[in-house]
């Protein structure tokens, strides 16, 4: 179970601010993760090889479930995110405007909702096409995973 | 066309309204969740039986707005062959469990 997981901090880097945590998960793969929704009080990062950093951000933890699952869908391009005050909204960005991969991407929110039984979840699914990453990033969100 | 995904939305969510009514769920103001309060699409997420048909409802959710927001343009195949059928599984769904 993905509830359960210990994650470790030894999978990303933390930077003094603002922070950007990146790393490769394959070679065609890269997951991005900042400190979205972090106050300034939270953004001293321990190092990941303190032995007091056995811990990820809330939202940290969200992303790389919202990542694990929605990854396993081929068509998803993209993955961006934006936490709010009372909510968390979340895009899947298909290759194309693929009904039947959208259908998969609403058999992953189910389960994402399972995981993580949050209630403020806003998901939207579209095509990359019709919603570019960049645009959203004009609104606040930030691109959790991209796939090249 | 242009609204017709919508309207379908809407009409989706007035089968789900009335079946929180029958069985006693009070119906939410809000599509989405607010601190403490679930909205409609948290409870047809949660509920063993409405999750069966979230991925129909989510079809018209996104596609609604996707039409509303982004000026995707509906066919009328896509009317016939896709959305009319994502309310008539909603519909049949409801039906039952709200006539009895």
């Amino acid at each position: 179970m993905l509830s359960s997981r210990r994650w470790k901090p030894v999978a990303f880097e933390t930077q003094p601010g603002p922070v950007l945590y990146t790393f490769l998960l394959t070679p065609k793969e890269n997951l991005g993760m900042t400190s979205i929704g972090v106050s300034s009080e939270s953004l001293h990062v321990l190092p990941w090889n303190s032995e007091n950093s056995e811990w990820v951000y809330p939202e940290q933890q969200v992303a790389r479930v919202l990542v694990e699952l929605f990854k396993e869908i081929p068509q998803v391009k993209s993955i961006c995110a934006r936490f709010g005050h009372d909510e968390i909204t979340i895009w899947t960005l298909l290759a194309s405007y693929d009904r039947e991969a959208r259908e998969k991407v609403y058999e992953k929110e189910l389960e994402v909702c399972k995981i993580l039984r949050i209630y403020d979840f806003d998901f939207r699914a579209t095509s990359a096409d019709l919603v570019s990453p960049e645009e959203l990033a004009l609104s606040g969100s930030r691109e959790i995973f991209r796939r090249n | 066309m242009d609204w017709s995904a919508t309207c379908l939305f809407y009409a989706a969510v007035h089968y789900i309204n009335a079946y929180f009514r029958k069985v006693g769920i009070p119906i939410p103001r809000r599509h989405r969740g607010e601190p403490g309060k679930p909205g409609r699409i948290n409870i047809v997420q949660q509920d063993p039986k409405l999750s069966r048909i979230y991925p129909h409802y989510r079809h018209l959710d996104d596609e609604s707005r996707d039409a509303r927001y982004e000026l995707k343009r509906i066919s009328e195949t896509d009317y016939d062959r896709f959305l009319l059928p994502q309310l008539e599984n909603i519909r049949k769904f409801i039906i039952p469990k709200v006539t009895t």
